[in-house]
């Protein structure tokens, strides 16, 4: 589940590239050949599968443990029946949404540096950064679970420090959860907006300068302008791998923060309600697609005219 | 050439002045001690080859590179420590740096917004500022809508409607076509004479120097190797330098082979004879020859060379359009440049015999 969700986050994004492609006579058939080995795969790895989801999510529900066979909107129903669905989509989204918020003012002088700074100090970010993607989804889930619990390390800081007067709850709430995905999501939010701040023309921020503008108002005015098209592809990143992540939930949210993933793997996991998990899945699917594609419109609409981009000139 | 701007009122007071400015990036020099005065109102150039320092002096007066060493001072105020954003220069740069997320009017506000919150006024300014470079109809455009001229003509916009103290043009014609650039050349003197402001032009293009500049500072290895009126650089070079770099010269180096009362004799190492004045009591000198100073006519059979005359052949000929270079090879080996206004061949053909002879008073004596 969680890797069909990463694809559709990633979908936006190219369609985004295709869009600049060159346009030449030829650029079709040869351009349709170069493309055809990825549409295959996404195709049969990916529009198939889901497909396939949607598929069952509406062609039989479980009464009673028994699978009744036949079109039906019954698992959507009761999608939107019961409160508990509603309250943990709305966490999801909620955990997805302050993530990324979280993960910007984080990201932005991380992708200066790694844009702007010298070729070690750049490495050195990116390595950062990355790091976390090189460890195992459980360990790295386990590793926080020993930082934030009662008796763990931020616990003892806090107290220490004279923040916390008695232990802080941290452990299985949504900031648990929150500050992991915050945590492994962040590369996908610094690399493009590193790439973003790397094509800024220098003499733009220089001549901005000479106009009167001290280092504040540069970055204010031309550096995080200019780098909207790279924030709009890392922030719908985020959104999308926070809301269908499953593993971090599971450990760190447990039963007091589920999200809409674990809800999934237990319909078809544990009760055995393919049907059901199969409408839960794909309404987090649209969900994020649509979130997405409104945050994308967004972006698009403030800086489609600048960039030459769908106005024609 | 216009020496004084209007609005300088001929005062011989200092808008620009730099004093001993260096820079050096480890034990590499890139500006190495460079004195200069700019009187108000005046256009100067920087012109040198790529990697002559030209440029980093311009961003050291700017604000964007900290001077190693030296002073910078605008008019009485000593400018060195103040920071870029304080400074009040305009800089048009080489490829304009337009903010390519905001209109037109949106580019020259920029500068205004940083110094006030009078959003009446401002408005008013970014008119008046278009308004001079007839871009009026463009303001709600963005920059990538406008072709190369207008982005410049904008880019000059927003520089001028901070009413810098000093403009600073960064190669500002490198992006255009030729005829657009003959155009804006002319455009962006007048303008900066209309308006009297001081102004510091880099230029790798010798032709756009002597067009626009009022004085013309010809630098090589992060030095000054000469600082006068287009005229006197190009009549009168400092040095071998600046004879080579600006126009085309023959060099001739030679001894003084005699000294007479208001001038010597030198013989060149190919024994051309050449008259010299003010040898002083150096031996030996190099002597520089613009090639419109030489005449050229066929050469009777039996002609002898005297002072002042070469015989040669006709090498090549070379049209420059308005001009004809003719490329001779002397006797002695050495190629000699000579030019003439096109039209006017007399039938000189490759391979013809020549004499080649110039007036004494065009020779110049390289220090």
């Amino acid at each position: 589940m969680s890797s069909v969700a990463q694809q559709s986050a990633v979908a936006p994004a190219r369609a985004q590239r295709a869009e600049t492609a060159p346009h030449g006579r030829y650029a079709l058939p040869k351009g349709a050949l170069l493309v055809a080995p990825a549409a295959i795969f996404l195709l049969a790895c990916f529009v198939v599968p889901i497909a396939q989801m949607v598929g069952y999510s509406l062609t039989a529900h479980m009464d009673q443990g028994i699978a009744v066979p036949g079109l039906t909107t019954e698992n959507y129903a009761r999608l939107f029946r019961s409160n508990l669905y509603w309250v943990v989509l709305t966490r999801t989204l909620r955990i997805a949404a302050i993530t990324s918020v979280i993960c910007i003012p984080i990201a932005y002088p991380l992708a200066y540096v790694m844009a702007r700074g010298s070729a070690f100090w750049s490495r050195l970010v990116m390595f950062t950064v990355i790091s976390p993607l090189l460890v195992l989804v459980v360990v790295r889930a386990y590793g926080w679970k020993l930082i934030l619990a009662k008796q763990g390390f931020l616990s003892w800081l806090l107290q220490n420090l004279g923040i916390a007067q008695a232990p802080p709850t941290l452990l299985y709430t949504e900031w648990a959860v929150i500050i992991a995905s915050a945590h492994v999501f962040l590369p996908f939010l610094v690399l493009p907006v590193a790439s973003a701040i790397g094509k800024i023309d220098l003499g733009v921020e220089d001549a901005a300068r000479t106009l009167g503008a001290d280092w504040r108002a540069v970055f204010w005015r031309v550096t995080v302008p200019l780098s909207l098209p790279g924030l709009a592809v890392g922030v719908t990143l985020v959104f999308s791998l926070t809301a269908a992540s499953y593993v971090t939930p599971q450990i760190l949210g447990g039963n007091f923060a589920a999200m809409l993933g674990t809800l999934v793997q237990q319909q078809v996991l544990s009760v055995n309600d393919w049907p059901f998990g199969a409408a839960l899945a794909t309404v987090l699917l649209i969900v994020t697609l649509v979130v997405n594609l409104v945050m994308l419109r967004l972006f698009e609409r403030r800086f489609a005219r600048w960039a030459g981009r769908g106005e024609a000139r | 050439m216009n020496m004084i701007a209007p609005g300088s009122h001929r005062m011989a007071a200092v808008a620009l002045g730099l004093s001993a400015l260096s820079k050096t990036y480890g034990a590499a020099a890139v500006v190495d001690g460079v004195d200069l005065n700019v009187e108000p109102g005046q256009l100067i150039s920087l012109l040198g080859p790529s990697g002559c320092g030209k440029t980093t002096t311009l961003r050291m007066i700017a604000g964007l590179i900290t001077p190693t060493a030296g002073a910078i001072h605008f008019g009485d105020r000593n400018v060195t420590g103040i920071p870029v954003h304080h400074r009040n220069v305009g800089v048009l740069f080489q490829n304009y740096a337009l903010f390519p997320h905001m209109t037109v009017a949106g580019n020259v506000a920029f500068g205004l917004e940083m110094r006030s919150r009078d959003r009446r006024r401002n408005r008013a300014l970014v008119d008046d500022a278009l308004a001079m470079v007839q871009l009026t109809r463009f303001a709600d455009r963005y920059p990538h809508e406008l072709s190369g001229g207008q982005q410049q003509r904008v880019a000059l916009a927003r520089a001028l409607a901070i009413e810098p103290q000093i403009l600073l043009l960064d190669e500002p014609f490198a992006a255009l076509d030729r005829k657009l650039r003959e155009e804006m050349q002319i455009q962006i003197k007048d303008l900066q004479r209309r308006i009297g402001i001081t102004t510091v032009m880099v230029t790798h293009d010798q032709e756009e120097a002597l067009t626009m500049s009022d004085q013309i500072a010809v630098m090589n290895n992060g030095r000054i190797e000469q600082y006068a009126a287009p005229g006197e650089v190009y009549d009168r070079p400092a040095t071998r330098f600046v004879a080579q770099f600006i126009g085309v010269s023959n060099l001739f180096e030679g001894e003084v082979a005699e000294r007479r009362q208001h001038d010597s004799v030198v013989r060149t190492a190919s024994g051309v004879l050449m008259t010299a004045r003010e040898t002083g009591n150096r031996a030996r000198v190099t002597l520089c020859l613009r090639p419109e100073a030489i005449r050229i006519a066929p050469a009777a059979v039996g002609a002898e060379p005297g002072v002042d005359s070469a015989l040669g052949t006709v090498s090549r000929i070379v049209q420059r359009g308005s001009i004809t270079e003719y490329h001779l090879r002397l006797a002695c080996g050495d190629t000699l440049i000579a030019c003439r206004p096109s039209g006017e061949s007399d039938g000189l053909t490759v391979g013809l015999r020549v004499i080649a002879s110039w007036a004494s008073e065009r020779i110049h004596l390289l220090v």
